[in-house]
């Protein structure tokens, strides 16, 4: 079966590398990845551990999808307590790496304690050590990445490593491979930093074995056949996700200058259009679509900046090719921050690829701070002379590579927009939940995702559930609740499997997931069980924050969602129904209406 | 009846050739529609696919899916049809 049966634990504090077996009846209940991973941490650690102390334990976990020539079989998971909120942080990625860790022979990566200096981790096959890392140490991920290829002479090695933000404790700091792929949300990059780990670098050629190959060539075949015919797999191989800037920028739920509008004049600077069309110095910002391991939609964006833009003009180190704008971070680094300057937010983009940042809680934060700036809070004293203002694009680079480099006002923003707007004595000003900052959806024009921020166990995310065929049909919150709740559990077993959640938007059925499982992992796999154990695992995270901390009070929104209605669009005049749909939420979920789990409930699902 | 009508995003790919919008259909586009059509009508004008994924913004009110067969359209309305996007 694809499970390798093994994990490594790597104590940094004592310099260890130990193979493991890996917990099969856990792997049966959890599968992998996301909920694997959750479940080694709530046994091995005690949430109230500070994310950034040594007893806090990084988890760096495949699926068993992972390293298969299923399609988009090459995501892993980094699962730790998170220092951005305070709960559990599972944040997920592709590219290259993922695939050789399994190709190596592992089904995951345990990271405890600290090591004394900095290290790296090197794994090739069964051979893992860790070496020293000092010549590395104060590097961004595009220094390092290369440095460690070239030291052991093989450039088909797959890294993941922080930038300087990792090191310097930047709140939402994340993990980078293969240069500008990421486990991007909820600061991951700094727990590892706080462990002096600079890298993982893995090398593998072990293969993954499957239980029955040819149910599964045949389950493979069937999905990948279901990809190609789609029309939201066309879209995001043709254009990547942000033709999204166009529909919210037009329905009215493009977040823009800290959420205090809802449409942003400049959406059209930022879409599919210009990003393939020349600039008035002929320069066009896309170069290709890129893919990860085993992908066959490739909604990657391959981008450069115009060698003119005050950006990179005299800096040729930025004039080459890198991961550019996605829906995402065209929202973060331009609509969130009034900015209509596409090469601006791309070099904002690279900052967060080169130094290893977030850009969605990178351009949250700067967000936050010009609201600040804005209503006179913080001045240009603060910011070290940085006309902070909303719209300036000069600020939003400079901020983002300040932040990124842990220098000057660049810190505060490194904070997180929650302890930012704390500091500075406006809280209400943070656009976050749990204190991670929006997701391009704003909550009021999209109640079912203003639902799915407030109940997210990692704070506000969008790719914790699926709404968006019912917001986009309707703003009545009726029914959103059951949506939610229903595509959480069944996100949180794609999460686990090794596949990309983006299969979902293009054209995946349920079945499609369980027949490739079930091949791959020796029968016995359903929609309904992966609906149980997405549900598992959702019910786990939730133990998790609850031990940690956090309570019902924490499933809210900032005030502006909840009590300052939409200026306009499609919810002009609406704010978010969150006390009406929280309640359905909880009682779909067996929660109590304190949103504790009912004993009930957790014995259903082996929890209790 | 004359009306506006414009395409956003991907869903301007789904036209046939030859399509009544001429060559850019993001932009705003005039089009002319019996009276009494609805937006699904519309859509049928258009030449768009019956199972396309979509819903509709006129004159920047958005249209509940619910009601993309009922809302009758009217002399200089404005019809946005977009795309629902999912991920991002």
């Amino acid at each position: 079966m694809s499970w390798h049966r093994k994990l490594l634990r790597v104590d940094l504090s004592a310099g260890t590398c130990v193979s493991e077996a890996l917990n099969m009846e856990w792997a049966e209940a959890y599968l992998g990845q996301r909920g694997l991973a959750t479940k080694y941490l709530m046994e091995e650690i005690d949430p109230k551990v500070d994310a950034l102390a040594p007893g806090n334990k990084l988890i760096i976990a495949t699926g068993p999808l992972t390293g298969t020539m299923a399609s988009t079989g090459g995501r892993w998971s980094a699962v730790t307590k998170g220092p951005l909120t305070g709960a559990i942080a599972c944040s997920n990625s592709g590219g290259q790496f993922g695939g050789e860790l399994k190709m190596a022979g592992w089904d995951m990566i345990i990271l405890e304690g600290r090591s004394a200096k900095p290290v790296y981790l090197y794994i090739e096959n069964d051979h893992a050590e860790l070496i020293d890392a000092a010549h590395l140490w104060g590097r961004s991920v595009w220094e390092a990445e290369p440095a460690i290829k070239a030291a052991h002479n093989d450039p088909l090695i797959r890294v993941a490593s922080i930038g300087e933000a990792g090191e310097n404790g930047c709140r939402y700091a994340c993990i980078v491979n293969d240069l500008h792929r990421a486990a991007g949300r909820s600061g991951v990059g700094a727990v590892m930093g706080s462990k002096q780990l600079k890298a993982i670098a893995v090398r593998g050629s072990v293969g993954v074995k499957l239980a029955n190959p040819k149910a599964f060539m045949q389950a493979v075949s069937a999905a990948s056949t279901a990809l190609a015919k789609s029309e939201g797999r066309m879209g995001f191989t043709r254009y990547g996700t942000i033709p999204m800037m166009d529909v919210t920028g037009t329905f009215g739920a493009l977040p823009t200058r800290n959420n205090r509008e809802v449409q942003f004049e400049g959406h059209e600077k930022l879409n599919a259009t210009a990003m393939q069309s020349p600039n008035e110095h002929g320069h066009t910002n896309l170069i290709t679509n890129g893919a990860c391991f085993a992908c066959t939609i490739g909604c990657g964006r391959i981008c450069h900046i115009d060698p003119q833009h005050f950006s990179v003009k005299d800096r040729p180190e930025y004039h080459h090719a890198s991961g550019g704008l996605e829906y995402e971070t065209a929202y973060a680094l331009g609509a969130a921050v009034g900015v209509d300057d596409m090469d601006a937010a791309t070099f904002a983009g690279f900052m967060c690829n080169e130094h290893g940042m977030d850009p969605i809680s990178l351009g949250g934060s700067i967000a936050a701070a010009m609201e600040l700036f804005d209503l006179g809070i913080i001045t240009e004293a603060d910011t070290g002379g940085i006309k902070l203002e909303f719209g300036n694009a000069e600020a939003l680079c400079k901020m983002a590579e300040m932040t990124g480099k842990g220098e000057g006002f660049g810190k505060d923003i490194g904070l997180g927009s929650k302890l930012l707007c704390q500091k500075y004595g406006r809280p209400e000003l943070s656009m976050a939940v749990k204190g991670q900052e929006f997701a391009a959806y704003d909550g009021r024009a999209m109640q079912g995702m203003g639902l799915a921020y407030a109940t997210s166990n990692r704070g506000a995310c969008h790719l914790r559930a699926n709404p968006y065929a019912d917001d986009f049909g309707t703003t009545a919150p009726e029914g959103k609740a059951a949506i939610v709740k229903s595509s959480q559990d069944f996100i949180a077993a794609i999460d686990s499997t090794g596949l990309c959640v983006f299969t979902l938007h293009a054209g995946s059925t349920e079945q499609h997931y369980a027949a490739q499982i079930d091949a791959a992992c020796g029968g016995g796999w359903s929609v309904e069980r992966l609906h149980e154990t997405g549900e598992r695992i959702w019910n786990l995270e939730r133990q998790f924050n609850l031990a940690a901390g956090l309570s019902a009070a924490d499933d809210t929104l900032p005030k502006r969602i909840l009590s300052e209605p939409a200026p306009s669009g499609a919810a002009k005049g609406l704010v978010c129904k969150l006390p009406d749909m929280l309640p359905k939420y909880y009682a779909l979920r067996g929660w109590s209406a304190d949103g504790i789990p009912e004993p009930a409930t957790l014995s259903r699902l082996g929890l209790g | 009846m004359r009306i506006t009508v414009k395409l956003v995003g991907p869903l301007a790919d789904r036209l046939p050739a030859g399509n009544p919008l001429g060559p850019n259909p993001r932009s705003v586009s005039p089009f002319e529609l019996a009276e009494g059509a609805d937006v699904a009508t519309l859509l049928r004008a258009l030449g768009l696919p019956p199972d396309l994924e979509y819903f509709a913004m006129l004159n920047e009110q958005h249209v509940p899916s619910t009601a993309l067969s009922t809302q009758v359209l009217r002399e200089d309305d404005a019809v946005v049809l977009l795309p629902p996007l999912k991920g991002g």
